[in-house]
């Protein structure tokens, strides 16, 4: 019954209640760098400075923008079908394994070959979804606990797939997997950058995801899910099939994911046995379509402020400070949205107070 | 075989027995004798900090609340249990300090849940979030170490119960000790059938008086400190170490044992020990001769993996009834 009503909350919340978290994710940080005994401002103006005022920054901002992106339309596509998906880690680092697979070991013309490293690298990310998808409308498992443990399982299931069958044998120090082959890089937009043609690949799939929820049926009846089950359920739809559905779509848009930071981020162009700069883009993923109030079109901007905080990390490492920061600074706006009310309440309150002091004049005057 | 299969709670409880026995002889018959005690006894001890934030959460989803950010709260407690026990010489010193920020997590969290009338998986996610970059900031400004931390001497990991067979923590037993008393608590007292009253129906404990709010707060907070308990055990004891994901998805296989015994204590602390001993096997399975070039290729990455298969495993195979109550984890607003 409470479930009901938080859903037509949720639709009536306004673009303005996203500054929040942010701003409290902002003080949050303030506070921990004061008590470190640094100066916030100084911090803050370095990390931005850094990350989008640089030439090298803001490159880095916008290639690292596109795998945000689309883990945060896996949560975008479940959140709106009612479900809590933070599988994206898991199948983002499937979609990796995927694109190094097809990539560095087929032989295929230009063109075609990107093209096939896409298609295996969602194909890789929704297969990955099934299993959830089974025991959430077979065996109603909570999804929460059944992504989780295929995250886990894809995490030593890459490790494992690049130290043995996909591993470089020629590199001799340290463990990567064989390099992707010049014909399925994505092509270079800025000389001597990190950003790429897959930029384009993400802001697409947000567009269709976004007119596939908003114009199409399908979309409606997976909205409808989402929205109120019972409701969908007697109303003929087949709730099953669209949870369903929605955990394929996001599984294979996080499998995207994994092909962009790997065929479309120079200059690695592969996957190190420490998985640098893969883990926690699924995580990131979360605060992305928080901040995007899970709409595909606003999670575009959402993802370029998320990654320009994950550029940050090298710019407060240069300054001495643990690059996790940026990691306490995303769960606390995770956190933060959890509390619609309290803001709710403060605006409130606010309206009260200046209400009284109104009455205040008045009896004043009187 | 399938007709117990479809039938209620009571089966369901011998069936696991049944399967825990079937598992623990084959296990007899595969193995040699001395490993298989090894293994027995690991996997007594891999089970406790799963057991015991299981018996934390179901306390609090008793109560109504869903709190997903236990993985959280046992890496930061974890890192606190480490934190105050070198710095204060003791170990038991360290048990407490994990113990009080748990409960002191879940208090927040629970604050957030009812007066804040949040969403708790968000909340809760939020929390396992927090945790994984906390942990990873202060272990390098106070250790200055990435991403590690060792426990500075042996002595300040928790005194083992040691027989003639092998030594068991004797955090198993307080486990034991806890899951007993919490189901007494349950069961037997007014507080036990006031905060079952919240959870199964909120609308109707808030009209016979009860003060559904605070009730929640009580046992999401104690709920929290066993959970803190489950988070010191794993780096005071179990590993002796303190890393970024110390807890490793445990927090999560915890939950998946509650989904599994559908909030009995006692089913999901043998399903715990299924869980458990999944972590055993796979250690066993690595020295295996067989499995020789998966360790030398594969970087020991595969047998790694064989605690989260067999949970995702047993959740496909056995099906279950849905027992709980439809309010688990909704927002209740209070009528004021």
């Amino acid at each position: 019954m409470t479930g009901r009503k938080n859903s037509s909350e949720r639709s009536r919340k306004t673009g303005l209640s996203s500054v929040f978290p942010v701003i409290i994710g902002f003080l949050v940080i303030a506070l921990i760098i004061l008590l470190d005994g640094g100066n916030p401002a100084f911090v803050f103006y370095k990390s931005f400075k850094g990350a989008v005022f640089t030439r090298i920054g803001i490159l880095q901002t916008l290639a690292g923008t596109t795998p945000i992106l689309l883990t945060s339309l896996t949560f975008t596509m479940g959140y709106r079908c009612g479900l809590f998906n933070i599988g994206a880690e898991g199948a983002m680092l499937i979609g990796a394994a995927a694109t190094v697979a097809v990539g560095g070991m087929l032989h295929l013309p230009p063109g075609l070959h990107q093209l096939a490293v896409l298609v295996s690298a969602a194909a890789g990310g929704m297969l990955w979804s099934i299993p959830v998808a089974f025991l959430k409308v077979k065996r109603q498992v909570h999804e929460v606990v059944s992504t989780i443990m295929m995250n886990w399982t894809a995490l030593f299931l890459i490790g494992f797939l690049i130290s043995w069958p996909l591993r470089d044998i020629e590199v001799a120090y340290g463990t990567y997997a064989v390099d992707i082959l010049p014909s399925a890089r994505f092509p270079v937009l800025v000389a001597r950058g990190p950003l790429t043609a897959v930029l384009y690949v993400g802001i697409l799939a947000a567009f269709i995801v976004y007119v596939l929820m908003w114009h199409t049926r399908s979309g409606q009846h997976i909205r409808a899910t989402g929205y109120d089950i019972d409701a969908a359920r007697s109303a003929g739809i087949n709730t099953p099939l669209m949870m369903t559905l929605s955990f394929a779509i996001g599984g294979a848009s996080a499998g995207m994911a994994g092909s962009a930071l790997t065929a479309g981020m120079p200059p690695l162009w592969t996957v190190t046995e420490e998985l640098s700069g893969l883990r926690g883009v699924g995580f990131m993923g979360i605060a992305v379509a928080m901040i995007g109030r899970n709409h595909p079109v606003w999670c575009i901007m959402a993802a370029f402020f998320v990654s320009t905080i994950k550029t940050s990390r090298f710019y407060l490492q240069q300054i001495g400070i643990a690059p996790e920061l940026t990691d306490i600074f995303n769960g606390i706006i995770v956190f933060s949205f959890a509390l619609p009310e309290i803001y709710r309440m403060l605006g409130r309150g606010l309206k009260e107070l200046s209400s009284r002091k109104q009455e205040y004049h008045h009896a004043e005057a009187a | 075989m399938l007709k117990l299969l479809k039938a209620g709670k009571k089966n369901e409880k011998v069936i696991i027995t049944l399967f825990i026995v079937f598992l623990v002889l084959v296990l007899s018959l595969v193995t040699r004798p001395e490993e298989f005690l090894g293994l027995l006894i690991l996997g007594l001890n891999a089970m406790v900090p799963i057991g015991m934030a299981a018996v934390g959460e179901i306390l609090n989803e008793r109560g109504g609340q869903a709190n997903i950010g236990i993985e959280g709260i046992i890496i930061i407690s974890a890192f606190f249990a480490v934190y105050v026990a070198e710095a204060s010489g003791s170990f038991l010193a360290g048990i407490c300090g994990g113990v009080f920020i748990g409960g002191f997590i879940a208090f927040v969290f629970a604050l957030v849940a009812t007066y804040g009338r949040g969403n708790q998986l968000i909340a809760g996610f939020g929390i396992n979030m927090i945790a994984l970059g906390f942990v990873a900031y202060f272990l390098f400004t106070i250790w200055n170490t990435p991403g590690f931390h060792i426990l500075s001497s042996e002595e300040l990991r928790i005194p083992k119960f040691i027989t003639a067979l092998g030594s068991i923590s004797w955090i198993f037993w307080a486990m034991i000790v806890i899951a007993v008393v919490v189901y007494f608590v349950m069961e037997n007292t007014r507080f036990g059938m006031r905060l079952k009253a919240a959870g199964y129906n909120p609308f109707v404990a808030d009209a016979s008086g009860i003060d559904v709010y605070k009730i929640r707060i009580a046992a999401c907070t104690v709920g929290g400190a066993i959970v803190g308990l489950a988070g010191s055990y794993l780096s005071l004891d179990y590993l002796g170490v303190v890393t970024r994901d110390v807890a490793q998805g445990r927090g999560f296989i915890a939950l998946a044992c509650l989904v599994f015994s559908g909030l009995d204590f006692f089913l999901a602390i043998e399903v715990a020990f299924i869980f458990g001993l999944s972590e055993g096997v796979g250690l066993w399975l690595q020295n295996l001769p067989a499995a020789k070039p998966f360790v030398v290729h594969g970087g020991g990455y595969f047998f790694l993996m064989i605690p989260y298969v067999a949970v995702l495993f047993t959740l496909i195979v056995f099906p279950r009834r849905e027992r709980l109550s439809k309010m688990i984890g909704e927002t209740y607003k209070r009528s004021e």
